[in-house]
Protein backbone atom coordinates (compact mmCIF):
# COMPACT_ATOMS: atom_id res chain seq x y z
CA UNK A 1 0.00 0.00 0.00
CA UNK A 2 1.69 3.31 -0.89
CA UNK A 3 2.41 6.11 1.72
CA UNK A 4 -0.02 8.10 0.84
CA UNK A 5 -3.73 9.54 1.46
CA UNK A 6 -6.44 7.85 1.07
CA UNK A 7 -10.43 7.64 0.72
CA UNK A 8 -12.97 6.03 2.52
CA UNK A 9 -15.18 4.68 -0.46
CA UNK A 10 -18.85 5.50 -0.67
CA UNK A 11 -21.33 4.53 -3.02
CA UNK A 12 -22.73 8.10 -3.85
CA UNK A 13 -19.05 8.96 -5.22
CA UNK A 14 -19.24 6.02 -7.50
CA UNK A 15 -19.92 7.72 -10.26
CA UNK A 16 -17.64 10.77 -10.12
CA UNK A 17 -14.61 8.19 -8.90
CA UNK A 18 -14.98 5.21 -11.40
CA UNK A 19 -15.66 8.25 -14.09
CA UNK A 20 -12.72 10.75 -13.34
CA UNK A 21 -10.62 8.52 -11.67
CA UNK A 22 -9.35 11.21 -9.18
CA UNK A 23 -5.62 10.82 -8.22
CA UNK A 24 -5.98 9.74 -4.59
CA UNK A 25 -3.65 7.02 -3.60
CA UNK A 26 -6.00 4.28 -2.33
CA UNK A 27 -9.44 3.50 -1.36
CA UNK A 28 -11.11 1.48 1.65
CA UNK A 29 -14.48 0.00 2.32
CA UNK A 30 -16.05 -1.41 5.19
CA UNK A 31 -16.03 -5.37 4.47
CA UNK A 32 -19.59 -5.65 5.72
CA UNK A 33 -20.91 -3.82 3.02
CA UNK A 34 -19.88 -6.05 0.26
CA UNK A 35 -20.98 -8.97 1.97
CA UNK A 36 -23.81 -9.82 -0.65
CA UNK A 37 -24.41 -12.15 -3.17
CA UNK A 38 -24.13 -10.23 -5.99
CA UNK A 39 -25.26 -6.65 -7.39
CA UNK A 40 -24.21 -3.21 -8.83
CA UNK A 41 -22.02 -2.70 -5.34
CA UNK A 42 -19.62 -5.67 -5.84
CA UNK A 43 -19.49 -4.37 -9.57
CA UNK A 44 -18.33 -0.98 -8.31
CA UNK A 45 -15.68 -2.31 -6.19
CA UNK A 46 -14.38 -4.52 -9.21
CA UNK A 47 -14.04 -1.45 -11.23
CA UNK A 48 -12.13 0.15 -8.14
CA UNK A 49 -10.10 -2.44 -7.73
CA UNK A 50 -9.29 -2.22 -11.36
CA UNK A 51 -7.79 1.26 -11.16
CA UNK A 52 -6.86 1.51 -7.08
CA UNK A 53 -5.03 -0.31 -3.86
CA UNK A 54 -7.64 -1.51 -1.74
CA UNK A 55 -8.20 -1.44 1.89
CA UNK A 56 -10.32 -3.85 3.26
CA UNK A 57 -11.39 -2.71 6.65
CA UNK A 58 -13.74 -4.67 8.86
CA UNK A 59 -16.14 -3.36 11.96
CA UNK A 60 -18.59 -6.65 12.33
CA UNK A 61 -16.13 -9.26 13.79
CA UNK A 62 -16.16 -8.28 17.83
CA UNK A 63 -12.06 -9.09 18.13
CA UNK A 64 -12.86 -7.69 21.05
CA UNK A 65 -15.41 -9.74 22.24
CA UNK A 66 -15.62 -12.76 25.09
CA UNK A 67 -17.04 -14.57 22.24
CA UNK A 68 -15.07 -16.53 19.66
CA UNK A 69 -15.25 -15.28 16.24
CA UNK A 70 -18.40 -15.73 14.13
CA UNK A 71 -17.54 -18.34 11.78
CA UNK A 72 -20.29 -17.22 9.01
CA UNK A 73 -18.79 -14.27 9.56
CA UNK A 74 -15.06 -14.68 9.44
CA UNK A 75 -16.21 -17.34 6.48
CA UNK A 76 -17.77 -14.18 4.23
CA UNK A 77 -14.88 -12.19 5.40
CA UNK A 78 -12.35 -14.37 3.80
CA UNK A 79 -14.23 -14.96 0.75
CA UNK A 80 -14.20 -11.11 0.14
CA UNK A 81 -10.58 -11.01 0.90
CA UNK A 82 -9.55 -13.71 -1.69
CA UNK A 83 -11.73 -12.31 -4.49
CA UNK A 84 -10.41 -8.61 -4.24
CA UNK A 85 -6.98 -8.90 -2.52
CA UNK A 86 -6.78 -5.96 -0.74
CA UNK A 87 -3.60 -4.41 0.25
CA UNK A 88 -4.64 -4.09 3.68
CA UNK A 89 -6.98 -5.97 5.91
CA UNK A 90 -7.99 -3.87 8.92
CA UNK A 91 -10.49 -4.68 12.09
CA UNK A 92 -10.87 -3.00 15.53
CA UNK A 93 -10.53 -3.77 19.13
CA UNK A 94 -13.75 -3.60 20.02
CA UNK A 95 -16.36 -5.89 20.54
CA UNK A 96 -19.95 -5.62 18.68
CA UNK A 97 -21.46 -9.17 19.27
CA UNK A 98 -22.80 -11.14 22.14
CA UNK A 99 -25.05 -13.63 22.35
CA UNK A 100 -26.09 -13.59 18.77
CA UNK A 101 -27.07 -10.32 18.49
CA UNK A 102 -24.78 -7.71 16.70
CA UNK A 103 -24.86 -4.01 18.39
CA UNK A 104 -23.98 -2.28 15.06
CA UNK A 105 -21.33 -0.07 16.83
CA UNK A 106 -17.57 -0.45 18.48
CA UNK A 107 -18.28 -1.13 22.18
CA UNK A 108 -15.56 -0.28 24.46
CA UNK A 109 -12.43 -3.22 25.26
CA UNK A 110 -11.73 -4.21 28.70
CA UNK A 111 -7.83 -3.26 28.76
CA UNK A 112 -7.15 -6.60 30.88
CA UNK A 113 -5.10 -9.49 30.62
CA UNK A 114 -8.23 -11.40 30.31
CA UNK A 115 -9.35 -8.96 28.01
CA UNK A 116 -5.81 -9.28 25.96
CA UNK A 117 -5.78 -13.03 25.98
CA UNK A 118 -9.17 -12.74 24.49
CA UNK A 119 -8.65 -10.70 21.90
CA UNK A 120 -4.95 -12.27 20.89
CA UNK A 121 -6.84 -15.85 20.43
CA UNK A 122 -9.49 -13.69 17.88
CA UNK A 123 -6.76 -12.02 15.54
CA UNK A 124 -4.77 -15.70 15.77
CA UNK A 125 -7.78 -17.04 14.55
CA UNK A 126 -8.79 -13.61 11.77
CA UNK A 127 -5.16 -14.43 10.39
CA UNK A 128 -5.17 -18.19 10.12
CA UNK A 129 -8.52 -17.56 8.01
CA UNK A 130 -7.17 -15.35 6.25
CA UNK A 131 -3.70 -16.43 5.99
CA UNK A 132 -2.10 -13.17 6.40
CA UNK A 133 -1.32 -10.45 9.31
CA UNK A 134 -3.95 -7.98 9.70
CA UNK A 135 -4.21 -4.52 11.31
CA UNK A 136 -5.86 -3.78 14.53
CA UNK A 137 -7.38 -0.41 15.01
CA UNK A 138 -7.73 1.65 18.68
CA UNK A 139 -11.30 2.80 19.48
CA UNK A 140 -12.59 6.01 20.01
CA UNK A 141 -13.74 5.88 24.34
CA UNK A 142 -16.69 7.30 25.77
CA UNK A 143 -16.13 5.11 28.99
CA UNK A 144 -13.54 3.17 30.78
CA UNK A 145 -14.69 -0.48 31.61
CA UNK A 146 -14.62 -1.44 35.51
CA UNK A 147 -12.14 -4.06 34.72
CA UNK A 148 -9.76 -2.07 33.05
CA UNK A 149 -6.41 -1.80 34.28
CA UNK A 150 -3.86 -1.61 31.51
CA UNK A 151 -3.12 1.27 29.98
CA UNK A 152 -4.44 1.13 25.98
CA UNK A 153 -1.29 2.07 23.99
CA UNK A 154 0.89 -1.10 26.12
CA UNK A 155 -2.60 -3.15 25.30
CA UNK A 156 -2.35 -3.01 21.67
CA UNK A 157 1.30 -3.00 21.59
CA UNK A 158 1.68 -6.19 23.35
CA UNK A 159 -1.23 -7.48 21.29
CA UNK A 160 0.28 -6.64 18.32
CA UNK A 161 3.95 -8.40 19.61
CA UNK A 162 2.03 -11.68 20.40
CA UNK A 163 0.26 -11.84 17.60
CA UNK A 164 2.17 -10.61 14.79
CA UNK A 165 0.00 -8.02 13.81
CA UNK A 166 0.42 -4.42 12.55
CA UNK A 167 -1.42 -1.10 13.63
CA UNK A 168 -4.05 1.29 12.37
CA UNK A 169 -3.69 4.07 14.33
CA UNK A 170 -7.01 6.27 14.20
CA UNK A 171 -5.79 9.80 15.45
CA UNK A 172 -9.26 11.31 15.92
CA UNK A 173 -10.08 8.09 18.35
CA UNK A 174 -6.87 9.24 20.47
CA UNK A 175 -8.09 12.50 20.04
CA UNK A 176 -11.55 11.80 21.31
CA UNK A 177 -10.38 9.61 24.11
CA UNK A 178 -8.73 12.23 25.31
CA UNK A 179 -11.19 14.85 25.60
CA UNK A 180 -13.58 11.87 27.09
CA UNK A 181 -11.63 9.94 29.47
CA UNK A 182 -8.74 11.95 29.69
CA UNK A 183 -5.79 9.90 28.60
CA UNK A 184 -2.83 11.78 27.47
CA UNK A 185 -3.05 12.19 23.47
CA UNK A 186 0.01 13.29 23.16
CA UNK A 187 2.05 10.95 25.37
CA UNK A 188 0.09 8.24 23.17
CA UNK A 189 1.16 9.39 19.79
CA UNK A 190 4.33 9.50 20.84
CA UNK A 191 4.60 5.84 23.07
CA UNK A 192 3.08 3.57 19.70
CA UNK A 193 6.25 1.89 17.76
CA UNK A 194 6.79 3.04 14.02
CA UNK A 195 7.68 -0.45 13.09
CA UNK A 196 4.01 -1.25 14.11
CA UNK A 197 2.27 1.44 11.88
CA UNK A 198 0.48 -0.09 8.73
CA UNK A 199 -2.06 2.65 8.67
CA UNK A 200 -3.37 6.24 9.98
CA UNK A 201 -7.23 7.08 10.31
CA UNK A 202 -8.04 10.60 10.11
CA UNK A 203 -12.15 11.55 10.42
CA UNK A 204 -14.40 14.19 12.06
CA UNK A 205 -16.41 14.40 14.88
CA UNK A 206 -19.27 16.19 16.53
CA UNK A 207 -19.53 17.55 19.94
CA UNK A 208 -22.34 16.46 22.17
CA UNK A 209 -23.28 18.50 24.95
CA UNK A 210 -25.86 17.04 27.55
CA UNK A 211 -26.50 17.84 31.36
CA UNK A 212 -23.57 20.44 31.93
CA UNK A 213 -21.55 17.07 29.82
CA UNK A 214 -19.09 17.93 26.71
CA UNK A 215 -18.38 14.66 24.54
CA UNK A 216 -16.94 14.28 21.15
CA UNK A 217 -18.60 11.60 19.55
CA UNK A 218 -16.77 9.35 16.82
CA UNK A 219 -19.74 10.69 14.30
CA UNK A 220 -17.54 10.26 10.80
CA UNK A 221 -19.75 13.06 9.55
CA UNK A 222 -17.74 16.44 9.35
CA UNK A 223 -14.09 17.48 8.43
CA UNK A 224 -10.99 16.66 10.03
CA UNK A 225 -10.28 18.99 13.24
CA UNK A 226 -7.36 21.25 13.60
CA UNK A 227 -6.31 19.66 16.66
CA UNK A 228 -6.45 16.30 14.48
CA UNK A 229 -4.31 17.54 12.69
CA UNK A 230 -1.97 18.43 14.92
CA UNK A 231 -1.90 15.39 16.31
CA UNK A 232 -1.29 13.83 13.09
CA UNK A 233 1.62 15.94 12.05
CA UNK A 234 2.86 15.36 15.45
CA UNK A 235 2.83 11.68 14.35
CA UNK A 236 3.78 11.35 11.09
CA UNK A 237 6.82 13.29 11.68
CA UNK A 238 8.09 10.96 14.32
CA UNK A 239 6.99 7.58 12.19
CA UNK A 240 7.74 8.51 8.52
CA UNK A 241 4.69 8.78 5.55
CA UNK A 242 2.26 5.79 6.26
CA UNK A 243 -1.07 5.20 4.53
CA UNK A 244 -3.61 7.20 5.55
CA UNK A 245 -7.12 7.53 4.91
CA UNK A 246 -9.99 10.38 5.27
CA UNK A 247 -12.98 8.74 6.63
CA UNK A 248 -16.60 10.29 6.15
CA UNK A 249 -19.16 7.88 6.87
CA UNK A 250 -22.21 10.51 7.51
CA UNK A 251 -23.76 13.52 6.25
CA UNK A 252 -21.74 12.74 3.25
CA UNK A 253 -19.71 16.14 1.30
CA UNK A 254 -19.75 15.94 -2.31
CA UNK A 255 -16.60 14.95 -3.73
CA UNK A 256 -14.74 17.81 -3.75
CA UNK A 257 -15.20 18.32 -0.34
CA UNK A 258 -13.92 15.21 0.53
CA UNK A 259 -10.90 14.96 -2.13
CA UNK A 260 -9.95 17.90 -0.75
CA UNK A 261 -9.29 16.43 2.51
CA UNK A 262 -7.11 14.21 1.19
CA UNK A 263 -5.30 16.42 -0.76
CA UNK A 264 -4.57 18.39 2.55
CA UNK A 265 -3.33 14.90 4.29
CA UNK A 266 -1.21 14.31 1.71
CA UNK A 267 0.88 17.94 1.71
CA UNK A 268 1.54 17.24 5.32
CA UNK A 269 2.73 13.69 4.08
CA UNK A 270 5.23 15.42 1.70
CA UNK A 271 6.27 18.17 4.40
CA UNK A 272 6.54 16.64 7.39
CA UNK A 273 6.91 12.76 6.85
CA UNK A 274 10.47 12.08 5.75
CA UNK A 275 11.12 8.81 5.44
CA UNK A 276 12.53 7.21 8.56
CA UNK A 277 15.52 4.92 8.13
CA UNK A 278 14.71 1.48 9.60
CA UNK B 1 -12.53 -7.34 42.14
CA UNK B 2 -12.85 -7.39 38.39
CA UNK B 3 -16.25 -8.98 36.95
CA UNK B 4 -14.79 -11.71 34.53
CA UNK B 5 -14.85 -10.49 30.86
CA UNK B 6 -18.07 -12.56 29.60
CA UNK B 7 -20.02 -11.92 32.37
CA UNK B 8 -19.21 -8.12 32.17
CA UNK B 9 -19.96 -7.78 28.64
CA UNK B 10 -23.19 -9.76 29.13
CA UNK B 11 -24.16 -7.05 31.23
CA UNK B 12 -23.41 -4.16 28.96
CA UNK B 13 -25.17 -6.47 26.42
CA UNK B 14 -28.32 -6.91 28.54
CA UNK B 15 -28.24 -3.49 29.20
CA UNK B 16 -28.08 -2.45 25.25
CA UNK B 17 -30.96 -4.71 24.67
CA UNK B 18 -33.00 -3.80 27.51
CA UNK B 19 -36.36 -1.49 26.32
CA UNK B 20 -36.36 0.64 29.04
CA UNK B 21 -34.04 3.63 27.93
CA UNK B 22 -32.74 4.29 31.67
CA UNK B 23 -30.80 0.82 31.24
CA UNK B 24 -27.72 0.50 32.38
CA UNK B 25 -24.96 -2.24 33.38
CA UNK B 26 -25.07 -3.31 37.05
CA UNK B 27 -22.03 -1.65 38.65
CA UNK B 28 -22.13 1.51 36.59
CA UNK B 29 -21.66 4.81 38.56
CA UNK B 30 -23.81 7.45 37.40
CA UNK B 31 -21.36 9.12 35.38
CA UNK B 32 -20.16 5.61 33.63
CA UNK B 33 -24.01 4.92 33.00
CA UNK B 34 -24.69 9.04 31.29
CA UNK B 35 -21.37 7.73 28.85
CA UNK B 36 -23.24 4.16 28.37
CA UNK B 37 -25.89 5.81 27.07
CA UNK B 38 -23.77 7.15 23.99
CA UNK B 39 -23.06 3.32 22.71
CA UNK B 40 -27.29 2.70 23.57
CA UNK B 41 -27.81 5.55 21.04
CA UNK B 42 -24.88 4.80 18.94
CA UNK B 43 -26.88 1.57 18.27
CA UNK B 44 -30.47 2.87 17.63
CA UNK B 45 -29.47 5.41 15.26
CA UNK B 46 -27.63 3.36 13.18
CA UNK B 47 -30.33 0.78 12.86
CA UNK B 48 -32.61 3.21 11.89
CA UNK B 49 -30.67 5.07 9.20
CA UNK B 50 -30.34 1.53 8.02
CA UNK B 51 -33.55 0.92 7.84
CA UNK B 52 -34.39 4.83 6.38
CA UNK B 53 -31.71 3.38 3.65
CA UNK B 54 -33.80 0.06 2.85
CA UNK B 55 -36.98 1.61 3.35
CA UNK B 56 -37.49 5.24 1.65
CA UNK B 57 -40.20 4.88 0.46
CA UNK B 58 -41.81 3.82 3.37
CA UNK B 59 -40.03 6.71 5.03
CA UNK B 60 -40.79 9.56 2.56
CA UNK B 61 -44.98 8.18 3.20
CA UNK B 62 -44.63 8.71 6.97
CA UNK B 63 -42.73 11.41 7.31
CA UNK B 64 -38.98 11.29 9.42
CA UNK B 65 -40.16 11.71 13.05
CA UNK B 66 -43.14 8.95 12.62
CA UNK B 67 -40.10 7.15 10.95
CA UNK B 68 -37.68 7.38 13.62
CA UNK B 69 -40.27 6.62 15.83
CA UNK B 70 -41.55 3.16 14.19
CA UNK B 71 -38.14 1.96 13.26
CA UNK B 72 -36.84 2.81 16.98
CA UNK B 73 -39.61 0.56 18.17
CA UNK B 74 -39.06 -1.89 15.45
CA UNK B 75 -35.21 -2.08 16.15
CA UNK B 76 -35.41 -2.28 20.10
CA UNK B 77 -37.32 -5.58 19.41
CA UNK B 78 -35.91 -6.91 16.54
CA UNK B 79 -31.74 -6.28 16.60
CA UNK B 80 -29.38 -7.75 13.62
CA UNK B 81 -28.65 -11.49 14.50
CA UNK B 82 -26.29 -10.76 11.38
CA UNK B 83 -23.58 -8.25 11.37
CA UNK B 84 -24.29 -6.35 8.12
CA UNK B 85 -26.76 -4.01 7.87
CA UNK B 86 -27.36 -4.08 4.10
CA UNK B 87 -30.22 -6.47 4.58
CA UNK B 88 -31.16 -5.43 8.32
CA UNK B 89 -35.02 -5.07 8.50
CA UNK B 90 -35.95 -8.71 7.20
CA UNK B 91 -39.22 -8.48 8.62
CA UNK B 92 -39.99 -4.94 8.68
CA UNK B 93 -43.17 -5.23 6.52
CA UNK B 94 -44.39 -7.84 8.95
CA UNK B 95 -44.00 -4.90 11.78
CA UNK B 96 -45.18 -2.23 9.89
CA UNK B 97 -48.72 -4.35 9.39
CA UNK B 98 -49.01 -4.93 13.05
CA UNK B 99 -47.86 -1.23 14.23
CA UNK B 100 -51.32 0.48 15.30
CA UNK B 101 -50.29 4.18 14.66
CA UNK B 102 -49.43 3.34 11.02
CA UNK B 103 -53.20 2.28 10.54
CA UNK B 104 -54.11 5.14 8.60
CA UNK B 105 -52.47 4.11 5.62
CA UNK B 106 -53.30 0.28 4.90
CA UNK B 107 -50.90 0.14 2.03
CA UNK B 108 -47.71 0.89 3.87
CA UNK B 109 -46.84 -2.47 4.85
CA UNK B 110 -47.06 -3.15 1.32
CA UNK B 111 -44.64 -1.16 -0.21
CA UNK B 112 -42.49 -2.22 2.24
CA UNK B 113 -42.72 -5.35 1.65
CA UNK B 114 -41.88 -4.36 -2.05
CA UNK B 115 -38.73 -2.39 -0.73
CA UNK B 116 -37.73 -5.42 0.74
CA UNK B 117 -38.09 -7.16 -2.81
CA UNK B 118 -36.10 -4.85 -4.20
CA UNK B 119 -33.11 -4.74 -1.83
CA UNK B 120 -33.05 -8.32 -1.83
CA UNK B 121 -33.22 -7.88 -5.46
CA UNK B 122 -30.29 -5.51 -5.43
CA UNK B 123 -28.08 -7.92 -3.73
CA UNK B 124 -28.88 -10.84 -5.13
CA UNK B 125 -26.25 -13.52 -6.96
CA UNK B 126 -25.26 -12.28 -10.72
CA UNK B 127 -26.99 -15.03 -12.72
CA UNK B 128 -27.29 -14.76 -16.71
CA UNK B 129 -30.92 -14.65 -17.20
CA UNK B 130 -32.46 -18.12 -19.16
CA UNK B 131 -32.24 -17.22 -22.96
CA UNK B 132 -35.91 -16.66 -24.40
CA UNK B 133 -33.94 -19.13 -27.59
CA UNK B 134 -33.54 -21.74 -25.08
CA UNK B 135 -36.63 -21.54 -23.62
CA UNK B 136 -38.82 -21.82 -27.08
CA UNK B 137 -36.34 -24.22 -28.06
CA UNK B 138 -37.93 -26.48 -25.89
CA UNK B 139 -41.16 -26.65 -28.01
CA UNK B 140 -44.60 -28.81 -27.10
CA UNK B 141 -42.24 -29.86 -24.47
CA UNK B 142 -42.51 -26.22 -22.71
CA UNK B 143 -45.58 -26.60 -21.07
CA UNK B 144 -44.24 -29.09 -18.91
CA UNK B 145 -40.90 -27.85 -17.98
CA UNK B 146 -39.96 -26.21 -14.75
CA UNK B 147 -38.30 -23.09 -15.00
CA UNK B 148 -35.63 -21.68 -12.24
CA UNK B 149 -36.39 -18.37 -10.77
CA UNK B 150 -33.68 -15.65 -11.55
CA UNK B 151 -32.08 -15.36 -7.86
CA UNK B 152 -32.89 -11.31 -8.07
CA UNK B 153 -36.93 -12.52 -9.31
CA UNK B 154 -39.29 -11.30 -6.54
CA UNK B 155 -43.17 -11.26 -6.72
CA UNK B 156 -44.93 -9.25 -4.25
CA UNK B 157 -48.70 -8.97 -4.01
CA UNK B 158 -51.19 -6.76 -3.37
CA UNK B 159 -54.95 -5.30 -3.13
CA UNK B 160 -53.29 -1.66 -4.02
CA UNK B 161 -51.42 -0.45 -6.80
CA UNK B 162 -47.40 -0.83 -4.53
CA UNK B 163 -45.54 -0.51 -7.53
CA UNK B 164 -46.89 2.57 -8.61
CA UNK B 165 -46.96 4.52 -4.95
CA UNK B 166 -43.10 3.24 -4.84
CA UNK B 167 -42.41 4.64 -7.61
CA UNK B 168 -43.81 7.97 -6.92
CA UNK B 169 -42.06 8.01 -3.71
CA UNK B 170 -38.71 7.04 -4.66
CA UNK B 171 -35.88 8.31 -6.34
CA UNK B 172 -35.90 5.50 -8.92
CA UNK B 173 -38.03 7.65 -11.01
CA UNK B 174 -39.21 11.21 -10.75
CA UNK B 175 -42.77 11.65 -8.87
CA UNK B 176 -45.23 12.15 -11.64
CA UNK B 177 -47.55 15.08 -11.15
CA UNK B 178 -50.34 12.53 -10.14
CA UNK B 179 -49.84 9.11 -9.38
CA UNK B 180 -51.10 7.18 -12.44
CA UNK B 181 -52.86 3.86 -10.26
CA UNK B 182 -52.99 0.78 -12.69
CA UNK B 183 -56.38 -0.25 -11.92
CA UNK B 184 -56.98 -3.83 -10.72
CA UNK B 185 -53.23 -4.30 -10.43
CA UNK B 186 -52.91 -7.87 -7.98
CA UNK B 187 -49.46 -6.99 -7.34
CA UNK B 188 -45.35 -5.89 -8.50
CA UNK B 189 -42.76 -8.05 -10.26
CA UNK B 190 -39.63 -7.32 -9.05
CA UNK B 191 -36.15 -8.11 -11.65
CA UNK B 192 -33.08 -7.81 -12.12
CA UNK B 193 -31.42 -9.93 -14.45
CA UNK B 194 -27.87 -8.14 -14.92
CA UNK B 195 -27.53 -4.79 -12.82
CA UNK B 196 -30.65 -2.93 -14.12
CA UNK B 197 -33.64 -3.22 -11.78
CA UNK B 198 -37.27 -2.97 -13.03
CA UNK B 199 -40.30 -2.94 -10.77
CA UNK B 200 -43.59 -3.77 -12.89
CA UNK B 201 -47.31 -3.85 -11.82
CA UNK B 202 -48.89 -6.57 -12.72
CA UNK B 203 -52.98 -7.48 -13.45
CA UNK B 204 -54.60 -10.16 -11.44
CA UNK B 205 -53.41 -13.03 -14.96
CA UNK B 206 -50.22 -12.11 -15.27
CA UNK B 207 -49.60 -11.54 -11.43
CA UNK B 208 -51.25 -15.20 -11.05
CA UNK B 209 -48.86 -16.68 -14.22
CA UNK B 210 -45.86 -15.30 -13.02
CA UNK B 211 -46.10 -16.57 -9.52
CA UNK B 212 -46.94 -20.01 -10.54
CA UNK B 213 -44.23 -20.23 -12.35
CA UNK B 214 -42.34 -18.26 -9.59
CA UNK B 215 -43.10 -20.72 -7.30
CA UNK B 216 -42.02 -23.83 -9.43
CA UNK B 217 -45.04 -24.70 -11.30
CA UNK B 218 -45.21 -25.64 -14.98
CA UNK B 219 -46.52 -23.81 -17.53
CA UNK B 220 -49.60 -25.33 -18.46
CA UNK B 221 -50.47 -25.07 -14.45
CA UNK B 222 -49.61 -21.32 -14.70
CA UNK B 223 -51.67 -20.65 -17.50
CA UNK B 224 -54.66 -22.47 -15.97
CA UNK B 225 -54.29 -20.24 -13.01
CA UNK B 226 -53.97 -16.79 -15.24
CA UNK B 227 -56.91 -18.27 -17.53
CA UNK B 228 -58.97 -18.97 -14.40
CA UNK B 229 -58.90 -14.77 -13.75
CA UNK B 230 -58.94 -13.38 -17.21
CA UNK B 231 -60.94 -15.28 -20.02
CA UNK B 232 -58.61 -14.15 -22.66
CA UNK B 233 -55.14 -14.50 -21.16
CA UNK B 234 -52.86 -13.76 -23.89
CA UNK B 235 -50.37 -16.37 -22.51
CA UNK B 236 -47.89 -16.89 -25.53
CA UNK B 237 -47.55 -12.88 -25.17
CA UNK B 238 -47.30 -12.84 -20.88
CA UNK B 239 -44.73 -16.00 -21.53
CA UNK B 240 -42.18 -14.19 -23.66
CA UNK B 241 -42.48 -11.16 -22.00
CA UNK B 242 -41.62 -12.71 -19.00
CA UNK B 243 -38.46 -14.71 -20.49
CA UNK B 244 -37.23 -11.82 -22.01
CA UNK B 245 -37.49 -9.53 -19.02
CA UNK B 246 -35.55 -12.02 -17.03
CA UNK B 247 -37.69 -13.91 -14.52
CA UNK B 248 -36.01 -17.36 -14.93
CA UNK B 249 -31.99 -18.57 -14.61
CA UNK B 250 -32.90 -21.97 -16.57
CA UNK B 251 -34.76 -24.79 -17.11
CA UNK B 252 -35.12 -27.50 -14.42
CA UNK B 253 -35.83 -30.65 -15.89
CA UNK B 254 -36.31 -31.63 -19.66
CA UNK B 255 -39.98 -32.23 -19.86
CA UNK B 256 -39.50 -35.98 -21.70
CA UNK B 257 -37.78 -36.80 -18.28
CA UNK B 258 -41.39 -36.69 -16.29
CA UNK B 259 -41.27 -35.01 -13.09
Amino acid sequence: MPARAGVGFKGEHAETVCGDRPDVGWFEVHAENYMVDGGQRLAVLEELRGSYPLSLHGVGLSLGGAERLDPDHLRAFRELADRFDPALISEHIAWSAHGGVWFADLLPPSLSRAGLDRLCDNIDEMQEALGRPILIENPANYLVLPDSDMNEVAFIVETARRTGCGLLVDVNNIYLSAENVGIDADAYIDAVPAGLIGEIHLAGFTIDEHAGERLLIDSHGAAVDAAVWRLYDRLIARVGPRPTLVEWDRDIPDWPVLYAEAVEAESRLARLARPVPA
Amino acid sequence: MSAPLADLQAEFAAALGDPSPDAVPDGFSEAAARRFRIYRNNMRVALIEALGAAYPAVLRLVGEPFFHRMAGVYAAAEPPRRRTLNLYGENFADFVAGFAPAGGLPYLADVARLERAVLEARHAADVPALDPAAAAALGSGLAAARLIPHPAARLVRSEYPVAEIWRANTAEAPAPDGLVLTAGAAGALVLRPALTLSVEALAPGRCAFAETLLEGGDPAAAHAAAASLEEDFDVILAFRELLSAGAFAGVANEPDEGG
